[in-house]
């Protein structure tokens, strides 16, 4: 009986920022891929680092999925109980050029696929 | 009181609203001026008078000017940098949308984010002219009503 008087609500959120990657980033292949061959691929980087070496390329694509539950006293509206959980993930390009636009490295994360539903 | 009048109470009852949000950041870019791009050709002012003003300009040339700045170096057989040009210098253009929902009920509240954003970068090379540039229009992936539309 006291569970029925005790009202009880679920919350589930998602966060999208930024769209995948658009293509393999195993078609980049250090040394040889160029400046033009990476913004052919993936089209404008969302971010761009300069260093006395040369540019930096980092591409983003973000999730965030969040649910709670929470036990409240319908009357008098008190919250007896709330548990929250908010998993976020990212898929990331780095590549790395030199000076003369050619690709020195390249590191990929892509974990956006891996987020549990709730 | 029949099965439909039923479920229309529970139904209301269940229901308490929904939420639905736009936002809409800077304006659309014309396709049409990008597509007139051309590398090696379009110059920098040429840009600013099609695009306006971009919203990031990467304009820094220099690692570091020229100067008697031995007395700062601090390590031991650290040298000073040199002068020159380095990497790219861009302008970057964007225009960005969001569409939120949620659907809040008695028991039950679902809410989504999704954010995107078209991006035109474009390099120039030492003589102010295009070097390269590279567009992507992402806002038209936006799902219209979130996860019905997904």
């Amino acid at each position: 009986m006291a569970v029925v008087l005790v009202v009880s609500g679920c919350t589930v959120g998602r966060y999208y920022r930024g769209a995948p990657l658009r293509a393999d980033p195993g078609a980049v292949q250090e040394g040889e891929s160029t400046r033009h061959d990476v913004l052919h691929l993936f089209g404008p980087p969302d971010r761009i680092l300069q260093n006395a070496s040369g540019d930096t390329f980092i591409y983003e694509y973000e999730r965030e999925n969040y649910s709670s539950f929470r036990l409240q006293d319908p009357i008098l509206r008190f919250t007896w109980f709330t548990y929250s959980r908010s998993l976020g993930q990212r898929d990331r390009l780095v590549v790395v050029f030199d000076l003369s636009g050619v690709v020195r490295g390249v590191a990929v994360d892509q974990h956006t696929e891996e987020l549990p539903v709730l | 009181m029949g099965v439909g009048a039923a479920a229309l109470v529970l139904g209301t009852g269940l229901l308490s609203g929904c939420v639905m949000g736009r936002v809409y950041r800077d304006e659309p870019l014309d396709e049409q001026k990008i597509a007139a791009i051309a590398r090696g050709v379009t110059t920098k002012q040429e840009i600013l008078s099609e695009f306006g003003p971009p919203q990031e300009i990467e304009g820094r040339e220099l690692v570091a000017i020229g100067g008697p700045i031995e007395a700062f170096l601090t390590r031991r057989g650290e040298r000073a940098p040199v002068e020159r040009v380095v990497a790219a210098r861009f302008f970057r253009y964007t225009y960005a949308r969001a569409n939120f929902q949620a659907v809040i009920l008695l028991l039950f509240n679902y809410g989504e984010f999704d954010q995107k954003t078209d991006n035109l970068v474009i390099f120039f090379d030492g003589d102010n002219r295009v070097e390269d540039y590279a567009f992507a229009k992402r806002t038209d992936q936006l799902p219209r009503y979130g996860f019905l539309s997904r």
